[in-house]
């Protein structure tokens, strides 16, 4: 154990050249602003934090106040300079703690905003954080006597795990019938895109989202050693480029891509911007022998690389049924696995002193905005996250022995509608449980998906009769 | 990693990035001649469907409506209001108008919308029908001030004192007290009091025809915004110059309108008065109904759901088959959830239009039968929330609000 440990100790502390973290660095922080001035651009902090007028908050961090439109639209204007800071190497720790600190703090603000690569945006941020990603390259290099001809190994090793761990779930996520099977839900998201110029016509073709799940599936599992291995690289360079490009032209998820393409940078050969713009010799990179410091830093790594495996793999303690129950789904790089739409109404049963006992229906149309109903209508803990915001309503009100029940069905990957939350629980009275499956999420629905490859012929489905 | 090798990723980056920024970045410049492909053309022909089979002939029936019910409005005041048979003539306009109006309720989209949620949006329904920000009180007040004659009167006045539903409660109250609640000003300070019975029903009667006039005109807006290029956009949807990018785009604003049911007459209309919304009260609310006056809830319900129907399965104003979703679903392969929205939605109207007797009777003797109404409603709508975006990748256009992943 200890000479293991001491290899890793030996090979994480190795002198290694800051080029690639340098350029890394740019090219987060340049995403970072521009993914910003596009954010503004688009008017989206007064509709997600302005618009709203009920936040779903985060277990146990109901604390973090919500931001309203102005606060918001302030907060990203203060991304678009701390991203140029961060990419020019300015005060970089300033600027790159500010920038987690802030973006988390925004994003805390409401779970219907939350999306994968904005946790890996504020992961990746940690990280950049620690390491010395500024000792070349940079303002503070040049002008505060922040350049160090290296860095430890270490600072890549860690940033390499975290892009890692993505791909790795990405796949573990797409390791089910509904993917691999019944090519779902691609099924349901590609032919509406067959106005796409090339390829959309290929998209109505019956075998191409099962083609394509497969190819995603293959693509996430073998990409990091892809990228890992030399010889490899370039083709699987060109891979990610492809893959990454069509997710972006297939679906709305804005910056994803492009952070990836740039984190796969950190696959290459450190050196890699020297080579490219040419000239200057790379730094020999000899091995140091370990030390306190150094030991220190290794635990550290891994630490955080065991918890970054842990955080996804806490799926499967709770539930093995992620797509339906949502349970451990968010934190999991479970990305684009599942389309579920479906209707929601509550009913709500108190006694009125002037009417007596009565119920009513409350819609989540009358609480929140359509983005936040569509987002909500399949996640447990944020229907019960309303349930109480709405009984904890009714008791202001001044009514009593308020009883909140859902009426809720949810379709998963064009199933057909089926019963999602147990209409006689009182969700009132119950609480959220972080890791387990709530037991008044119904069970999964037994059909299986629409299968995109075996469709009905137009000309044999049958048609009602006209009235 | 030597240097030919570092190149070599490069040139294949920028090769791989050329390419897919020339798919990802080219969508809507397909060339006009270039036939859509089979998903798209057939979107595109529901675009077109919606246009010339359901709205545009709409519009035209319900300008010539809103005239004729102008010239009733017009023979109503010129009597003074006091001919029973002048305001029989208006009300039996106001009622036919209504008719198309309710079927049209259900698919404001384009310049009828807002432009927050549509393409072309310009909010004019609200300026035709304002419902449910109706406000009988303040248009006593109105009636009080007497100020309809002055020229650009209505375009100084809140919705909420002008369109169909003022119109109703002007045409269809038939006593001379007022709505206002006796600590309003016009009570209060006896300004209405004031007023003769003669003078009150001469009063509703002329401001009557004004809204009329309102209406008519705004009706014309509505119509010359769709006909001046906002048909042809939509009809056009998916080809270059188009405001829609993509027919599927179109789709989904249509979409959206259709939620028209959900939000307002299934929890609107049906929920409130039945007292199963928190805004009536008591256990029933029959003054919350749509209509309180003509007492045609039930009928607008009814014109609701029919004109649903129509969009949905892509019904000619002549009543020959065109493509609606449920030809979409069917040539997705998803036949059978079309029957069963066909079915649903069939249920629901035939649940209004077996329904005896009025909504606001009912809600006094048998509330159980409008809250079976409601559930009705929500069978379909549910179907229309769950299954059908599900299956034809429809998304509501203010989920466009961020991204996803």
């Amino acid at each position: 154990m200890t000479a293991r440990w001491m290899r890793l100790v030996a090979w994480l502390s190795r002198p290694t050249d800051p080029a690639g973290l340098a350029a890394f660095r740019f090219l987060y922080g340049t995403l970072v602003a521009l993914g910003s001035a596009r954010f503004l651009d688009a008017g989206w902090p007064e509709k997600l934090y302005g618009t709203p007028t009920f936040f779903f908050r985060f277990a146990g961090l109901s604390w973090v106040p919500a931001v309203d439109g102005d606060s918001a639209r302030a907060c990203y204007l203060a991304f678009v300079v701390l991203g140029i800071g961060i990419a020019t190497g300015t005060l970089y720790r300033l600027c790159i703690g500010a920038f987690v600190l802030l973006f988390t703090f925004i994003q805390l603000g409401d779970v219907t905003n939350y999306l994968n690569h904005y946790w890996l945006v504020i992961l990746l941020g940690v990280l950049l954080t620690v390491v010395p990603a500024h000792a070349v390259w940079s303002v503070d290099a040049w002008l505060l006597g922040a350049r160090r001809p290296t860095v430890p190994f270490a600072a890549v090793a860690v940033l390499r795990c975290q892009v890692a761990v993505v791909y790795v779930f990405a796949a573990v996520a797409k390791a089910g019938s509904d993917w691999l099977v019944y090519g779902q839900p691609l099924g349901v998201w590609l032919p509406p895109r067959s106005a796409l110029p090339f390829i959309g016509p290929l998209l109505t073709m019956p075998l191409v989202p099962l083609l394509l799940s497969w190819g995603g599936f293959v693509y996430d599992a073998t990409i990091v050693p892809l990228l890992l291995w030399r010889r490899s690289r370039p083709f699987a360079y060109a891979l990610v480029i492809v893959f990454h490009g069509l997710t972006r032209a297939f679906f709305d998820i804005g910056m994803f891509p492009f952070i990836m393409v740039t984190a796969t940078t950190l696959f290459f050969d450190p050196s890699w911007p020297r080579r490219l713009l040419g000239g200057v010799t790379p730094i020999p990179t000899a091995s140091s022998s370990p030390t306190k410091g150094g030991q220190l830093m290794s635990a550290a790594v891994v630490l955080w690389c065991a918890v970054q495996v842990a955080l996804p793999l806490r799926t499967f303690i709770g539930s093995n049924d992620v797509l339906w129950d949502e349970t451990g789904m968010r934190f999991s790089w479970r990305v684009m696995v599942r389309e579920k739409s479906g209707s929601l109404s509550y009913r709500v049963t108190f006694t009125d002193d002037d009417v007596g006992r009565r119920t009513v229906l409350v819609s989540p149309h009358d609480w929140l905005t359509w983005r936040q109903v569509n987002e909500m209508i399949g996640q447990p803990d944020l229907i019960l996250q309303l349930a109480h915001a709405i009984r904890d309503d009714f008791y202001r009100r001044g009514f009593h022995d308020v009883e909140v029940r859902a009426d809720c069905r949810v379709t998963l990957n064009g199933r057909p509608a089926s019963v999602f939350i147990n209409p006689d629980t009182d969700l009132a009275r119950e609480v959220d449980c972080l890791f387990c499956r709530p037991a008044w999420v119904m069970p999964r629905p037994t059909s299986t998906p629409p299968s995109p490859w075996r469709s009905t012929s137009p000309a044999t489905a049958p048609r009602p009769e006209q009235p | 990693m030597d240097r030919s090798l570092t190149r070599q990723i490069m040139a294949m980056a920028v090769t791989m990035t050329t390419a897919t920024l020339v798919v990802s970045t080219t969508q809507g410049c397909v060339p006009d001649q270039a036939p859509p492909p089979p998903g798209e053309a057939e979107r595109q022909a529901f675009a077109i469907q919606l246009v010339d089979g359901f709205v545009v002939p709409r519009l035209d029936r319900l300008q010539t409506q809103a005239d004729a019910l102008v010239d009733a409005t017009t023979a109503l005041a010129a009597g003074g209001g006091a001919d029973a048979g002048a305001r029989i003539a208006a009300r039996e306009a106001l009622a036919s108008m209504l008719v198309t109006w309710q079927q049209l309720e259900v698919m404001q989209l384009g310049p009828a919308g807002v432009s927050s949620t549509f393409t072309g949006g310009l909010g004019l329904r609200d300026g035709i029908d304002s419902w449910p920000q109706v406000s009988p009180c303040g248009a006593d007040q109105q009636v009080v001030q007497n100020l309809f004659g002055e020229p650009g009167w209505a375009a100084g006045r809140l919705v909420n004192v002008l369109g169909t539903h003022t119109l109703e409660y002007l045409l269809f109250r038939d006593d001379v007290d007022n709505a206002c609640p006796a600590a309003a000003a016009i009570n209060d300070a006896g300004t209405w009091a004031a007023l003769s019975p003669a003078e009150i029903v001469s009063r509703r009667a002329i401001y009557a025809r004004v809204v009329a006039e309102d209406v008519a005109a705004k009706v014309g807006t509505l119509a010359s915004a769709w006909s001046g290029g906002f048909a042809e956009q939509l009809k056009a949807a998916g080809t270059a110059g188009s405001v829609f990018p993509t027919a599927q785009q179109a789709l989904d604003e249509s979409y959206a309108a259709l939620f028209f049911l959900e939000l307002k007459t299934k929890d609107r209309k049906l929920a409130v008065p039945a007292g199963l919304h928190i805004d009536c009260a008591a256990d029933v609310c029959p003054e919350l109904t749509e209509s309180p006056f003509a007492r045609l809830s039930r009928s607008h319900i009814e014109q609701n759901l029919r004109g649903a129907r129509q969009v949905f399965v892509g019904e000619n104003d002549d009543g020959t088959d065109g493509t609606g979703l449920d030809d979409l679903l069917r040539n997705a392969g998803h036949a059978d959830a079309a029957t069963t929205m066909v079915a649903a939605v069939d249920g629901a109207i035939a649940a209004v239009a077996t329904f005896d007797g009025t909504i606001e009777d009912a809600l006094v003797t048998e509330p159980q039968r409008v809250r079976d109404l409601h559930t009705a409603v929500k069978g379909f709508t549910d179907e229309l929330k769950g299954t059908l975006p599900s299956l034809l990748g429809l998304r509501v256009p203010d989920e466009g609000a961020g991204d996803n992943d």
